[in-house]
């Protein structure tokens, strides 16, 4: 029996098209084996010019410009609807400062504020100076806008690990891979539903940071941080770090001297971007890993997590998740032992990610870190502080020494789900000192 | 080892090659070895277990299925029970065994405070809703004298065709294992239509509803009390939308990969929100399901044989065991019920004799199976509550552009509607074609939806079932 011609060419079709593409894509193709499979270590192929086919620079400029042209398309469809939903009140209203000309004492720009070095750190009063529609002003609370670190006078203080309190109004910032895709969710609605705080859920599955031109986080959070003031970064990543990653075009294998160097480096950027702008971060642990090859690599990437927040205490807070998923706080396991609940799957099948429950213990472990405030919704809505919308008013955390005492009493808010033993809520109260709290501030 | 996986990509490539040279050489016995080994192996990749456990489930059934003729032309009866309770045991203990030991525990707690049941640490076999499905479908139709059984290697072959096996279509043993005996010669019989069954699964799958899944669905589901209720409305249309486009693109993907080895399997989809009724909707959606659903539940109890109440409860039982088969949670009975219910209302509305134009019945058909999906979605029931609540928000600031997506959406019902002729026309001309333009045109398509879509990889929703 002979080969069909119509198959024939359907055959030969289908290969052609097969070749063309990977050509095109070999690069991308490379890659994606090297994460996946952990291969062409040894091969040790130049990963820079592995694309048979360069995009030319008219191309790429060319690209470009439609994006940007698709950008402002879509920010002005984004007004357009604003617009129809809300009407007028989506225009957003200048914020003019009102100035009682026979006073001279209006306040200056905020931003400036901040630069000026202030000798007294203890805040005043404790009521938040904010613009009353009346117009008339308080001078701001000067001293409530200054960050320990950003003084110079006060490099003297011991660097002590402060609470990290939100107050209404405050924006969160998620990062991670899809583990963070699976607890963002219930951080996120417990965030704005119990405390009115804003949470940005930007964790993206098949992200870290072993492969930054497939997604540069440090990048895209400083750009994140430069175009929106936030005030906690939550990072939870690892899941797609245990591999090799690309050095100077070369592969180079996990765990040696030089990825913990590079890979130390990267968690550093972000860790010294968050500090630049003043931002608060929790940096998540990578959970024990029921998959082989994840297995003994996970702890030499929450070393160096623990290792990078150890160096910049009162920034970073590394907050390591075995204890909460795991028995024995070290091994995977499936499933835990909740007091009220038995036995709980905690793990989905996968060896990676988590159930429902899993999520929800991770969430309360990450919010059992905070300090926050009840909030009641309906009551800011009729003190016109739409903390939702993004014109929101400002709100100020003035907590200052005498303030943090009676912190202790604030309600730790917490996810309605049972501990499980092995997770000790670590009381916020319990690590407050007398030494400085990070006061933050709205500039908007 | 996914079918949009590159190494899928790869394996796929070389495959076909050997298979098309073993049948021109040895004729459609060899390829149906080489079929039914590529078949394990791919299964095997996920999990050695799952190809286990679908190797025992298949000679079970295929076993107890030649025990049906009884010899002296008539058959017998337990074989065919005995089958189908094994098979819905096996399905049960794999996908349902812990819900209902959370919902038992739940329940019996507050009266016995010791109430415990072992936790079993199971993996749920990928595909395994789809081939029990297919398997109870092959059982039945001998047991009822449509066909002789089949012979082991073809019986295995049908339950573990790879292209099938992961989330059907769920074929009928007519449809199928005709295709799987015959001794005539394979062939490529619609390779033009296998492209554009391609490219459609591209777009679809891996740049529309991706896109529609990263810019709107994952956002506003994770959050709904941060949006406007137009935002919420709109990503519900989004969400529906994502679905259709992420389980129709792998139909697509998989109706191609046949075709690609000479096979046609049934039709899974029809433009399913261009339906001016629930019933017409289950006759669009997942095709392949509903008439399962109705050829062994809906009839079996008596279909519509009896009085017109019977007939409605009938249709209320069918719709919620095909929630429950979606999905281990109560929200997936509820979203069955919502459909029983759906159909229910509307043989009510029909028998008093009201009737509506058909730009409105459709309409009012899209939204109620949106808010179907509502629940399908749902992690839990609070999270439905939260986001009807989210419902009556009209105050906070509009953050996405819902605009463009009100826009996308009627683009989708536009292209619904031309969806047909396209792809009719589309392989008219590239018949016309040599073979050679075609393959650029398939890359020029591959790498435009590359770059438009969001980058990583997807998974399928309906691999979860």
């Amino acid at each position: 029996m002979y080969a069909d011609e119509k198959d024939l060419r359907g055959l030969y079709a289908i290969t052609l098209a097969a070749f063309l593409l990977l050509s095109l894509k070999l690069g991308a193709l490379v890659q994606y084996f090297q994460q996946t499979h952990h291969i062409f270590l040894d091969v040790n192929p130049s990963a820079a010019s592995a694309d048979w086919f360069h995009l030319t620079d008219e191309i790429e400029t060319a690209r470009q410009s439609v994006e940007s042209i698709q950008l402002q398309a879509n920010q002005r469809l984004i007004k357009a609807g604003q617009i129809i939903a809300l009407g007028d009140a989506a225009i957003p209203q200048p914020e003019i400062p009102a100035c009682p000309v026979a006073n001279n004492q209006c306040p200056q720009p905020i931003a400036n504020v901040i630069d000026t070095p202030i000798k007294t750190v203890e805040t005043k009063t404790e009521t938040p100076a904010i613009h009353s529609p009346t117009g008339d002003t308080k001078p701001i609370d000067t001293a409530a806008s200054v960050l320990p670190m950003a003084d110079p006078n006060l490099s003297h203080l011991p660097a002590i690990d402060t609470p990290i309190e939100l107050q209404a109004g405050d924006k969160v910032l998620l990062v991670g891979d899809s583990m963070m895709q699976g607890l963002g969710p219930h951080i996120v609605s417990s965030l704005s539903r119990n405390n009115g705080i804003n949470t940005i859920d930007m964790s993206r599955h098949s992200t870290g940071l072993a492969y930054p031109h497939y997604y540069d986080w440090p990048n895209t959070i400083l750009q994140k941080l430069q175009s929106e003031k936030i005030n906690l970064l939550i990072i939870f990543i690892g899941a797609n770090d245990t591999w090799d990653i690309v050095i100077n075009g070369r592969y180079t294998g996990f765990g040696n001297p030089k990825w913990i160097e590079v890979y130390s480096e990267r968690v550093e950027n972000i860790i010294l971007t968050a500090k630049a702008y003043n931002v608060r971060v929790i940096w998540l642990g990578a959970p024990p890993m029921g998959r082989e090859k994840m297995m003994d690599r996970v702890p030499v990437l929450n070393q160096i997590f623990e290792s990078a927040a150890a160096k910049y205490p009162g920034v970073v807070r590394y907050v390591p998740t075995a204890s909460s998923l795991s028995s024995d706080g070290k091994t995977f396991s499936k499933f835990i032992e909740l007091p009220t609940r038995g036995k709980v799957m905690v793990r989905t099948d996968d060896g990676v990610h988590f159930t429902a429950n899993g999520q929800r213990l991770l969430a309360q472990l990450a919010l059992s870190q905070l300090v926050l405030h009840p909030f009641d919704k309906k009551l800011a809505a009729k003190n016109n502080l739409s903390v939702l919308s993004q014109s929101s008013s400002s709100s100020m955390s003035s907590m200052a020494s005498e303030s943090s005492a009676s912190s202790t009493q604030i309600e730790i808010q917490t996810v309605a789900l049972e501990t499980p033993q092995a997770v000790e809520v670590k009381s916020t109260a319990k690590t407050e000192t007398d030494s400085l709290p990070i006061i933050q501030e709205n500039q908007e | 080892m996914h079918y949009l996986s590159p190494e899928f990509a790869l394996v796929f490539l070389v495959f076909i090659w050997m298979y098309w040279r073993a049948g021109w050489r040895y004729g459609p016995g060899a390829q149906n070895q080489l079929l039914l080994i590529a078949s394990y192996l791919f299964y095997f990749s996920f999990n050695w277990r799952f190809a286990l456990i679908l190797l025992i489930f298949s000679l079970v059934i295929l076993g107890l299925a030649r025990l049906i003729p009884d010899g002296y032309g008539g058959r017998r009866r337990w074989p065919m029970i005995l089958g189908v309770v094994l098979a819905l045991i096996n399905l049960g203990i794999f996908k349902y065994y812990n819900f209902f030991r959370e919902e038992a525990l739940y329940w019996l707690s507050p009266l016995f405070n010791t109430a415990s049941l072992p936790a079993l640490d199971l993996l749920l076999p990928v595909g395994i809703s789809f081939y029990t499905f297919q398997g109870l479908a092959y059982l039945i139709s001998i047991g009822r004298g449509e066909r002789a059984p089949a012979s082991w290697q073809h019986g295995l072959l049908h339950l573990s065709f790879f292209p099938t096996l992961l989330a059907g279509p769920i074929c009928r043993p007519k449809e199928l294992l005709p295709q799987i005996e015959t001794e005539l010669d394979r062939n490529i019989t619609a390779p033009d239509l296998a492209y554009l069954l391609l490219l459609s699964a591209l777009i679809k799958k891996v740049w529309l509803s991706a896109w529609l899944a990263e810019t709107w669905v994952n956002p506003v589901f994770a959050n709904p009390d941060g949006y406007h209720a137009i935002e919420l409305i709109c990503a519900v249309m989004a969400y529906a939308w994502q679905l259709f486009f992420d389980f129709s693109g792998y139909t697509d993907l998989v109706t191609a990969l046949a075709l690609f080895l000479g096979f046609q399997l049934p039709r899974n989809f029809n433009q399913p929100y261009l339906a001016k009724s629930i019933s017409e909707f289950w006759q669009r959606w997942h095709i392949t399901l509903s008439r399962w659903i109705r050829d062994f539940v809906y009839i079996p109890l008596g279909g519509n044989r009896g009085s017109w109440g019977r007939t409605q409860f009938n249709a209320l039982v069918a719709m919620t065991l095909s929630g429950f088969w979606h999905g281990a949670s109560m929200t997936f009975v509820i979203w069955g019920i919502w459909h029983g219910v759906g159909v229910i209302l509307q043989n009510i509305w029909q028998k008093i004799g009201f009737r509506l134009p058909g730009l409105i019945a459709q309409i009012i058909t899209f939204i109620f199976v949106c808010i179907g999906w509502l629940m399908f979605r749902a992690e839990d029931w609070q999270s439905v509550e939260l986001f009807f609540a989210g419902l009556t928000d009209w105050q906070t600031l509009p953050r996405l552009n819902w605009p463009g997506l009100i826009v996308a959406v009627l683009i989708f019902f536009w292209a619904a509607t031309k969806a047909e002729t396209t792809i009719n026309r589309g392989t008219e001309l590239l018949a016309r074609w040599p073979w050679w333009i075609k393959s650029i045109l398939l890359v020029s398509g591959a790498l435009l939806v590359i770059a438009l879509s969001p980058p990583g990889m997807h998974g399928f929703i309906y691999f979860g079932f």
